[in-house]
């Protein structure tokens, strides 16, 4: 189905409000619930390495614990073909797929986030990874961006802390030099820990850090907005991003055109070393999507 | 020998390749036992970076990232990294140094109680008081971090500590793999008492430890799960068997029931 970004009201709780029964694979409590339990809700059955931690919005019927493969093996044994109305749902999933992509080539600049999405998408493949920093953006990343491969999407949906999206990234890039690597971070996590720059390059890595840059701490500004607080206290200046990274040796870049994203990060992945991109991001798709199209489902 | 010579050695014991640190002056011990050594010193600009690209090793390969910052200011530049790293389940070994605790030449200048600090963020926060005791912290630092829940561990090494001369020092404590009853031929299984209610304890923890270890595993795991269950999916991945065993737990008061293969 997809990724639940929000806790409910996402494309995703449609087939949670539908669903007998959720197994839950390996899902840990720190993470923000990607459902709500509650009275009268489906069943739910937990499979981790260990017990299910119970909270007030996740108390589990049944749990199996212990290595998770072996385990989906053994369950595997006991469904195989036993599951009647395995597809019931598969209209839902290619309505959530067709509402993800609407608006994905659009060529408006600043560019949505959708459309930033879909161009990473393009020039990442299947084994490359994406690091997100913590802001707006991972939303949109955890509900539009779709993985084959396990930890090619890391994303820090535990702490949530800002900072994190360079140095995770220049790790993936040390432990995979063959791959492509990019993190994604806003202007304001960037900042907290851009320093990190001189290390990425002083080290030879392969790496590009994309910016998204709104001059403001996005997520809150919007959370600010969706309150009905009138907008103050969150927006910031940003240093000339094309001259920082040439500052520390880096190659930086500045997207100018909606269609201009996808061929530069092409060029500085082929390029090879560290390279900095920054973007305008036009966040006014948050409100109009999460929030107000969210009200809707997906198929009526 | 000198502690810090011990530590690195414990560090080399466990497999590790390469240290992130910012470091101080109540690390120099260390840092000149690391020149002399493989193991690679990447320098970062702030602890906090260190500590995120250490939790992250952990997070992509199973075992625990080592950081290594200095006392009082270092130390504190690492909590966040400590706590990504516990809330994430990270697998990580964070290391401080601290004034020499057998004398106090400088009377509390940037003393902070790392230890206590680092209790509510780790899954272990210890000071290493001796150089005999290295092998041994060193060894459980890494056992605690790597089971699960995976997660952070923290040791506070003084600077005392880590010049000290060793004339006969301890020996290092080898890890070692974690054999899994996994069914194959050769590995025990469960007899045919279909309670395991005798040995649920061990019989967890070592299966929890198994996973993660490879690196993404998950993919194929659900991938089995998804094709097998016929629940439809929009890509196809191949997928191994895997034999093992494990059991379920009802939440009833009947108490646990076992899934046998």
């Amino acid at each position: 189905m997809g990724t639940a970004a929000l806790s409910e009201r996402d494309y995703v709780h449609q087939a949670v409000d539908q669903a007998d029964l959720i197994v839950a694979i390996g899902h840990d409590t720190v993470e923000k619930p990607p459902f709500l339990m509650g009275p009268g809700g489906p069943q739910v059955i937990h499979v981790g390495y260990t017990p299910a931690t119970v909270e007030q919005v996740f108390f589990p019927h049944a749990e199996v614990v212990g290595d998770v493969g072996p385990s989906l093996a053994l369950l595997a044994d006991r469904l195989e073909s036993r599951v009647k109305a395995a597809s019931a749902l598969l209209p839902l999933r290619e309505g959530i797929l067709r509402q993800i992509m609407d608006r994905a080539a659009e060529d408006r600049f600043p560019p949505t986030p959708q459309r930033i999405v879909h161009d990473v998408r393009q020039v990442i493949p299947e084994d490359g990874i994406v690091a997100l920093d913590n802001g707006m953006y991972k939303i949109w990343f955890a509900r539009n961006y779709r993985t084959r491969v396990a930890n090619t999407l890391l994303l820090d949906n535990a702490l949530g802390t800002m900072g994190a999206g360079l140095p995770s990234a220049m790790m993936a890039s040390i432990l995979y030099p063959g791959q492509r690597v990019l993190a994604v971070c806003g202007d304001g996590g960037f900042m907290m820990n851009s320093q990190e720059l001189e290390t990425a390059v002083r080290l030879s890595l392969n790496l590009l850090v994309l910016i998204l840059e709104d001059q403001a701490y996005g997520m809150i500004r919007w959370k600010q907005a969706v309150d009905k607080f009138p907008d103050w206290g969150l927006t910031f200046g940003n240093p000339d991003f094309v001259k920082y990274a040439a500052a520390y040796r880096a190659r930086g870049w500045r997207v100018e055109k909606a269609d201009g994203l996808a061929p530069t990060l092409e060029a500085a992945f082929k390029a090879g070393g560290v390279h900095l991109i920054t973007v305008p991001v036009d966040y006014s798709e948050n409100i109009r999507v999460l929030v107000d199209e969210l009200r809707k489902p997906v198929l009526a | 020998m000198k502690g810090s010579d011990l530590l690195v050695a414990a560090l080399e014991n466990e497999g590790v390749e390469r240290i992130f640190c910012v470091p101080g002056e109540e690390n120099l011990d260390v840092v000149e036992s690391l020149r002399r050594l493989r193991i690679q010193l990447v320098l970062t600009r702030h602890e906090q970076s260190a500590a995120f690209m250490a939790a992250t090793y952990g997070r992509l390969t199973g075992r625990a990232g080592v950081c290594i910052s200095t006392l009082g200011p270092g130390a504190l530049n690492l909590v966040t990294g400590a706590a990504y790293a516990d809330l994430g389940a990270m697998p990580m070994v964070m290391i401080t140094g601290q004034k020499a605790i057998m004398t106090s030449r400088q009377a509390r200048f940037q003393i902070v109680d790392v230890v206590a600090t680092m209790k509510p963020l780790t899954k272990s926060s210890r000071q290493i008081v001796s150089t005999a005791s290295i092998p041994t912290l060193v060894r459980d630092a890494f056992r605690v971090a790597q089971e699960e829940r995976l997660g952070p561990v923290h040791l506070e090494l003084p600077e005392d500590v880590a010049g000290e001369e060793i004339n006969d020092p301890p020996p290092l404590v080898p890890p070692h793999p974690i054999d899994l009853p996994d069914g194959a031929p050769g590995c025990p299984r469960p007899s045919g008492n279909d309670d395991p209610r005798g040995r649920t304890a061990p019989l967890c923890s070592g299966l929890a430890r198994a996973g993660r270890a490879s690196q993404r595993p998950s993919r194929v795991s659900c991938a089995v799960w998804v094709s097998r269950s016929s629940i439809p999916k929009w890509a196809s991945a191949p997928w191994q068997a895997a034999r093992s065993f494990t059991w379920a737990r009802q939440l009833s008061p009947s108490g646990i029931t076992c899934i046998r293969p």
